[in-house]
């Protein structure tokens, strides 16, 4: 387990990740990518999908990374981590590269390039069984591109490509549930965490690490251009995100779910809106109906969870230390 | 600009602050448990106080401009 204290030590030694890069100010995904880097004692590999990460990190001649890095395309990320990690394997095999200190192999890609573009070669990935960790961080959009709905963009949500307006109220579907399809491929480990809450990051990170097989963590990251908020408040929507269970924090551990943090007061899904431009015209008269499904939706789901996770209680209990 | 790195210690404890990184996004503002840090006329931070400071290192964690480092003494930091 990381303290803060040496998370924020690790910053001066310089590591993985390093500042002077062009993210927007109040960014949240720079907040996660340290985290899960500095959570990780090993050596690292980075593999990036195509999104703001990649575009605003590496502008020429200059880059924020202090570590192999690599970028292939939008929507073969996984495919590419593969085979980074199949040819480490194969060096190993050969004893080209010493195998005394094991590297650890970490993607990030954001919404777009995971829920839809990147879809196919995650699952393939994770089928096959490479050994890496799969790091989304979900800024609900395509913000990279001027702010495109995504499959991750939640109810209701105005974007560029689903407005708000007298003929439609924002996007009208419901958004994918990543997290459960990344359990479906039956791998050791399956999470979903926040960039406000750092230290369930990076336990999750360090858990994700030892896990056999590939390992898949699903960050919420706020993002003030797209949600339409003031950037002092990226990591208080993020929290606020975790406290009204649109975004509860739980681990899939060979199957058997957990939850990692329970808020101690469930709170109205309409405070959360509240603080988002994105779903301002849900406040207009009118649109009460609205407020009430996406409410029910929260309800339904973090009821399903909870109801899940009771289940599967026993399982934690017997096992005395998994990971 | 003055001082890009500025350095604000307290005995052996440090905190570098990279000035010339900062966005003036206000979110160390917001994490600092003691309201020490504000933004100066050209929207950048630095510390107003830094005997109040207890060297949690919550706005290095939070900053996503990498503008905060902590300098421990080993006694702090094995606790």
């Amino acid at each position: 387990m990381s303290t803060i204290k040496q998370l924020a030590k690790k910053e001066s030694e310089g590591k993985s990740f390093r500042g002077g890069h062009s993210l927007c100010r109040g960014c949240g995904i720079p907040i996660a990518v340290r985290t899960v880097l500095n959570s990780i004692d090993t050596p690292v590999v980075v593999i990036n999908a195509t999104g703001c990460l990649e575009v605003a990190t590496t502008r020429f001649p200059t880059t924020a990374w202090n570590v192999p890095w690599l970028h292939v395309a939008f929507e073969n990320a996984a495919a590419a981590a593969s085979g980074v990690e199949a040819a480490y394997k194969a060096l190993i095999k050969r004893g080209t590269i010493p195998d005394d200190e094991p590297i650890t192999f970490v993607v990030f890609g954001g919404d777009g390039g995971t829920y839809d573009i990147g879809l196919q070669s995650l699952s393939g990935a994770l089928e096959r069984g490479h050994q890496f960790i799969y790091v989304c961080y979900d800024n609900e959009a395509y913000m990279n591109t001027g702010i495109q709905r995504s499959s991750a963009t939640p109810f209701g949500a105005s974007t560029t490509t689903s407005p708000s307006g007298t003929e439609s109220f924002g996007k009208a579907q419901k958004r994918k549930d990543l997290t459960a399809i990344m359990e479906a491929h039956h791998i050791s480990y399956v999470a979903q965490s926040s960039i406000s809450h750092w230290h369930d990051l990076s336990t999750k990170t360090k858990k994700a690490a030892k896990a056999k097989g590939p390992a898949f963590i699903n960050v919420l990251s706020t993002c003030q251009l797209g949600w339409r908020h003031e950037p002092r408040d990226t990591v208080n929507i993020a929290r606020l995100a975790v406290e009204t269970c649109f975004w509860p924090l739980y681990e899939i551990i060979d199957g058997y779910y957990r939850l990692t943090h329970e808020p101690i007061e469930k709170r109205q899904i309409k405070t959360w809106l509240k603080t988002q431009g994105r779903f301002k015209h849900l406040f207009n008269n009118g649109n009460e109906y609205l407020l009430e499904e996406i409410q029910q939706d929260v309800d339904k789901n973090w009821n399903r969870l909870l109801e899940r996770c009771r289940q599967d209680a026993n399982y934690f209990e017997r096992q005395e230390a998994y990971f | 600009m003055k001082e890009p790195i500025k350095l604000y210690s307290q005995g052996e404890a440090q905190l570098r602050v990279r000035r010339d990184w900062c966005k003036g996004c206000d979110i160390c503002i917001n994490a600092c448990p003691k309201d020490i840090l504000k933004l100066d006329e050209t929207g950048r931070i630095f510390v107003t106080d830094i005997d109040k400071c207890i060297f949690c290192g919550i706005c290095a964690e939070r900053c996503p401009d990498f503008c905060f480092s902590l300098e421990l003494p080993e006694t702090i930091n094995s606790i």
